[in-house]
């Protein structure tokens, strides 16, 4: 398990290593002078002290090698730089938002995983009744709808119509978990959806696979109750791909936040984003970018911990 | 979905058998809606005699009525148009894409594949740390320093999509790489070129195709997604995305403006997914039934 550990911390390395590169070299993507994209377009005209004054900030003036060096140190030491706008710390900024996403995220991914799991054991173990097509036609409904046609309707249905529920916006935990929680459910659900009919359609056709097996009859057999053979072999068995696709999960909520985000107004990591980009402040979109790329690695190597860690298989292989 | 990606071979599965499959309306009724879309696409002008972008305020959020079959948005612009105007977006950018990432994908895959060593090693580490990485952030970082306009968002979706079509090719060319045909080119002194080509291609065709049915849904998805966010094809393109971001402000005086090209966006999707199912169980039977 060592090797195969080390050389998955080896590829995670260089893959952060990699996209810190590219976020780095982005910059000169830019058409034109970068200052002068920064400082409005070609259409504005800055005086030569702002463009000086931007230069020095994005380190233009200096040669690249040496600002590549800096750059990288800077990200070793956890520096992100400044804002172009607040001149704030990005960092700081960064782990507010950052907690407010995941206090968005984990939740869906505990509803995803939860209710996904529940209905997948349930459709696999009502196979050839009418409920098994019935909860895998919600599923495909729940794949086919995106978020950014859930999120509207559940806003009308529950904030507009029915007026349960806020259409969007964040309280803090500290400040009233009760409105905290009025905040979360709508985007927590919204978020959860596609995922969810994943982990349902995953645990069904691998529970599937596991049940006509020969340990499931000797389990069975030996008197172990049926919500035992479930959980004590069959569901150990059946998580392997399951696993694999709640790593790719972890990664679609992210992926799927951004747009929740914006629909609901949650003032995470990726509505800061989006505010950087409309209005160009570079040093917090390549931090924030920088930043999800490291969730995402370190998620996908987690993933292959897990995977070391439930099948022996890899771990003496 | 992704678990038919898997394909195991279980006892459970339906017995292979000569006799005609029953995968005809599963097939043709996506495609059925898929060439509705395209139609509309082609035919926009046809569908509707109104400007997709033409504003009247004397109409504003109007319900469905027979000057305006599926009513009005917020600025009295005629939605029927502006859906079929959309369709030509949506329907340009997935399949412009897709072709970027079928083309480039099936290069990368089938060469990585075929002749293996380290092209093989450098190319599928590239495709995998790609494909390590959700499409949308990739897409708005590359978007924030190209710019949003059309051409950018097809090349972007089609670089996002390029690697998912270079692993299928890969393990495809891996499974025919040494069989007889492939061996017989070679045998008779086919160049390496011919022998992809004309040996190696034919037979990796079938999930490629698969993955491009797929392919178009994800992609119409993306472009939907960066055009809600404001950053796929600049206004006033009446991107469906764009068109249910912005009547979404507006739900409280009408659902409708959001609804309609939700449905359709859904619908189109869901055709092209159930399209890429249908097609993937018509050509490998010993997935039938499964998940």
């Amino acid at each position: 398990m060592r090797t195969y550990l080390a050389r998955r911390l080896v590829i995670a390395g260089a893959l952060l290593w990699v996209v810190a590169s590219v976020v780095f070299f982005s910059i000169y993507l830019l058409p034109g002078d970068p200052a002068h994209t920064i400082l409005g377009g070609m259409d504005a005209n800055p005086t030569p002290e702002q463009l000086r004054a931007v230069r020095q900030k994005l380190g233009l003036d200096r040669p690249i090698a040496v600002r590549y060096l800096d750059w990288l140190g800077a990200l070793a030491r956890g520096d992100l730089g400044r804002s172009l706008i607040t001149d704030r710390p990005v960092a700081a900024d960064l782990a507010t938002r950052l907690l407010r996403t995941l206090q968005l995220i984990v939740p869906a991914i505990a509803i995803a995983t939860v209710a996904g799991i529940v209905a997948g054991v349930f459709a696999a173990r009502r196979r050839g009744t009418i409920l098994d097509p019935l909860a895998s036609g919600a599923t495909l409904l729940g794949f086919s709808i995106p978020v950014f046609v859930a999120g509207p309707i559940l806003v009308y249905v529950f904030a507009l119509w029915l007026r349960v529920l806020p259409s969007g916006g964040y309280t803090n935990l500290h400040e009233g978990p009760g409105r905290f929680l009025a905040h979360l459910v709508l985007p927590a659900v919204t978020l959860a959806a596609a995922p969810l009919a994943t982990t349902m359609r995953m645990t069904r056709s691998a529970l599937l696979e596991q049940l006509p097996q020969d340990y499931v009859r000797t389990a069975r057999s030996k008197g172990l109750g049926e919500g035992g053979v479930l959980r004590r072999h069959v569901l150990r068995n059946a998580y392997l791909p399951v696993l694999t696709i709640l790593g790719l999960q972890v990664g679609a909520m992210f992926a799927g936040s951004v747009i929740v985000e914006a629909i609901f107004n949650w003032p995470g990591m990726n509505t800061y984003l989006l505010q950087a980009i409309g209005v160009r402040d570079y040093p917090v979109i390549q931090a924030v970018v920088l930043v999800a790329s490291a969730i995402f690695v370190s998620v996908n190597f987690l993933t292959d911990v897990g995977y070391a860690v439930l099948d022996p298989r890899i771990r003496y292989g | 979905m992704r678990s038919l990606t898997l394909g195991y071979a279980t006892d459970n599965a339906a017995p292979i058998t000569v006799r005609r499959r029953r995968w005809d309306a599963r097939l043709l009724v996506p495609a059925l809606v898929v060439v509705v879309v395209v139609v509309v696409a082609l035919a926009a002008p046809l569908v509707s005699r109104y400007d997709p972008d033409e504003i009247n305020p004397a109409v504003r959020v109007a319900l469905p009525s027979r000057t305006h079959p599926l009513g009005t948005d917020e600025y009295g612009r005629d939605i029927t148009s502006r859906l079929a105007y959309g369709a030509r977006i949506s329907m340009s950018v997935s399949l412009a894409s897709v072709v970027i990432a079928l083309t480039g994908g099936t290069l990368v895959g089938m060469s990585s594949g075929y002749f293996g060593g380290s092209l093989e090693l450098v190319l599928m580490r590239l495709v995998d740390g790609l494909l390590s990485f959700p499409p949308i952030l990739l897409a708005l970082f590359v978007i924030t320093f190209l710019g949003p306009s059309l051409v950018n968002v097809i090349l972007v979706i089609g670089l996002l999509y390029t690697p998912r079509f270079a692993r299928i090719a890969h393990g495809a060319t891996l499974a025919v790489r040494e069989t007889e045909y492939v061996m017989a080119a070679k045998a008779i002194g086919a160049t390496h070129t011919r022998t992809l080509w004309r040996a190696v291609l034919p037979n990796i065709a079938a999930p490629l195709f698969v993955q491009t049915s797929l392919g178009l849904g994800q992609a119409i998805l993306l472009e939907a997604g960066l055009s809600f966010l404001g950053l796929g094809a600049p206004p006033p393109a009446p991107s469906w995305g764009r068109m249910i971001e912005q009547s979404s402000r507006f739900m409280s005086l009408s659902p409708w403006p959001v609804l309609w090209p939700s449905a359709v966006v859904s619908t189109t999707v869901l055709a092209l997914n159930l399209l890429g199912d249908a097609m993937r169980d018509a050509l490998d039977p010993r997935l039938r039934g499964r998940a």
